[in-house]
C-alpha cells in the first residue's frame, strides 16, 4: 500500500512540475490542427458525388438509371426503394430549364451542387400532381428574361423557378412501388427533362 | 581522453532526452489534433447530430448553410442526400441495446407508421453497398411495407427466410439501417420536435447464431 501512495504521490509531484506553458501551447496547437484537419477534410477525399457521376451522366439530359441494385448502385447508401433520373447540369453557357413531373408522394426533385448541397427541392403530393420547371443560370444577376405579368399576360401555367446554379445534379427520384406500377413510374419520369433554356 | 567522452556521452543522453520530449510533444499535438477531428466528423456530437435510441441524424446534412463538421462528415461518403429542410435521414449502426449491427444476428425492427408523407427503410453494408440477396429486397417504404390493423408495422433483418416484412441481411457482416423520412403530413417543413413524438422504431435483437 505504501509502495502504491508513495508513487501516486511521486506522480503528483511529476504533475506538479510540468510546465504550464507547454500545457497551453500543446492545447492551442492540438485546436489549430483540429480546425485545419476539419476544413480541409472535404478537400481531401478522392472523388465526391459529382465526380462519381460525372462520366456516366450526359451533359445537359436526362437519364433515367437502371434500378438500382448491388451490381448496379452508382453511389454508396443510394436506396433501392426508388427509380432515379439524372442530369448533370452546367448552365456556363446558357440558362438550363429543368422539368419534373411529381405526381404523388415521396416523388422529389432535388439540385445538388458538385459539393454535395442539395440547394433546391421539391416533393410530390397525393392531393395533386405538380409540374415543377426551373431555370438554373450561372449568374443570379444576369437577366433571364421578362416575366409573364411584366409582360402583360395572365399566368396560364405554374410559374418558372430561377435558381443560382453553375454545375450540379438534378436527381428526380420515384418511389419503387413494384411490378404492377413501373410502367406508370417511366412514363412519369420520361417527363423530366433537362436542357439548354433561351434567354 | 577519458573525460572527453564522458562529456560527449552527456551530451548524447541531453540530445536524446530533449528530442524524445519533442517527438512526445509533437504525437500528443498530432493524437489529440487529429484524433478529435475523428470523432467530432465520424460520431457527432450534441451541436450537430440529434440521438433518438439507436438512430442518429445529422441536423445540418446537405444544406448549404452546414457547419464545417457535417461538411467534413459527408464528404467522406459520396452521397446525393436531401437536406433536412425538406427531408431527414436517421443512420443506425447499433440496436436499441447500443450494440453493433451484424448480420450474423436476427432483428426485429418495431414501429407505428410515421407521421410522415413518405418513408423508406433500407439496410446496407458498413461502406453504404446494398446487400445481395436471392428475392432482391433492399428496402420497404410506406408504400410497401405490411402495416397491422393497429397501425405498426415490424420488419425483420434475418439471413433466412422470415414470415412479414423480410429484409435479407444474409453475410453482410455489419450492417447499417437508414432511415429516410420525407416532410410531415401536416407540415411543409420539418419540425426537430416532432420527431420526439413520433417515435422512431425501436431495433431489438432477437438472436445471435
Amino acid at each position: 500500500m505504501n509502495v502504491y501512495m508513495h508513487k501516486t504521490l511521486a506522480w503528483i509531484k511529476s504533475l506538479a512540475s510540468i510546465n504550464i506553458r507547454v500545457v497551453a501551447t500543446a492545447i492551442v496547437a492540438i485546436g489549430i490542427l483540429h480546425i485545419c484537419t476539419t476544413l480541409a477534410s472535404p478537400f481531401l477525399v478522392e472523388k465526391t458525388a459529382y465526380g462519381r457521376m460525372e462520366k456516366q451522366l450526359p451533359l445537359n439530359e436526362m437519364k433515367i438509371l437502371p434500378p438500382v441494385t448491388p451490381t448496379s448502385q452508382p453511389l454508396p447508401f443510394l436506396s433501392a426503394d426508388v427509380r432515379y433520373a439524372m442530369c448533370r447540369f452546367s448552365s456556363t453557357q446558357g440558362p438550363i430549364t429543368i422539368t419534373a413531373f411529381l405526381p404523388d408522394k415521396g416523388w422529389t426533385l432535388s439540385i445538388h451542387t458538385p459539393k454535395g448541397d442539395n440547394i433546391y427541392t421539391a416533393t410530390g403530393n397525393s392531393s395533386h400532381t405538380s409540374l415543377i420547371t426551373l431555370k438554373l443560370v450561372a449568374s443570379s444577376n444576369s437577366f433571364s428574361g421578362l416575366t409573364p405579368q411584366s409582360l402583360g399576360l395572365s399566368l396560364k401555367e405554374d410559374p418558372i423557378q430561377v435558381l443560382e446554379a453553375k454545375n450540379g445534379i438534378a436527381v428526380v427520384r420515384a418511389p419503387d412501388r413494384g411490378e404492377a406500377y413501373i410502367r406508370n413510374t417511366i412514363l412519369a419520369m420520361r417527363r423530366a427533362k433537362c436542357f439548354h433554356a433561351k434567354q | 581522453m577519458r573525460f572527453a567522452l564522458h562529456r560527449l556521452k552527456k551530451r548524447a543522453i541531453n540530445l536524446v532526452s530533449a528530442l524524445s520530449d519533442w517527438a512526445a510533444f509533437i504525437g500528443i499535438i498530432l493524437i489529440g489534433g487529429i484524433g478529435s477531428t475523428w470523432y467530432f466528423v465520424s460520431a457527432g456530437t450534441a451541436l450537430t447530430t440529434q440521438v433518438f435510441g439507436p438512430w442518429v441524424m445529422w441536423s445540418n446534412e446537405a444544406r448549404t448553410d452546414a457547419d464545417p463538421y457535417t461538411r467534413a462528415h459527408f464528404a467522406r461518403q459520396p452521397t446525393l442526400n436531401l437536406s433536412t429542410e425538406i427531408a431527414s435521414t436517421f443512420v443506425a449502426h447499433t440496436d436499441s441495446d447500443g450494440v453493433r449491427l451484424h448480420s450474423s444476428c436476427e432483428y426485429k425492427i418495431n414501429g407505428k407508421n410515421l407521421n410522415a408523407s413518405w418513408w423508406s427503410l433500407s439496410v446496407f453494408d458498413t461502406s453504404g453497398k446494398l446487400i445481395r440477396n436471392p428475392i432482391d429486397r433492399y428496402a420497404f417504404t410506406s408504400d410497401t411495407v405490411a402495416i397491422s390493423p393497429n397501425n405498426e408495422f415490424v420488419i425483420t433483418l434475418a439471413r433466412s427466410v422470415q414470415p412479414g416484412n423480410w429484409l435479407p441481411t444474409t453475410g453482410a457482416g455489419r450492417l447499417t439501417v437508414v432511415l429516410l423520412v420525407l416532410e410531415g403530413r401536416n407540415s411543409s417543413s420539418i419540425n426537430p420536435d416532432e420527431y420526439q413524438e413520433i417515435s422512431l422504431p425501436e431495433i431489438n435483437k432477437v438472436h445471435c447464431r
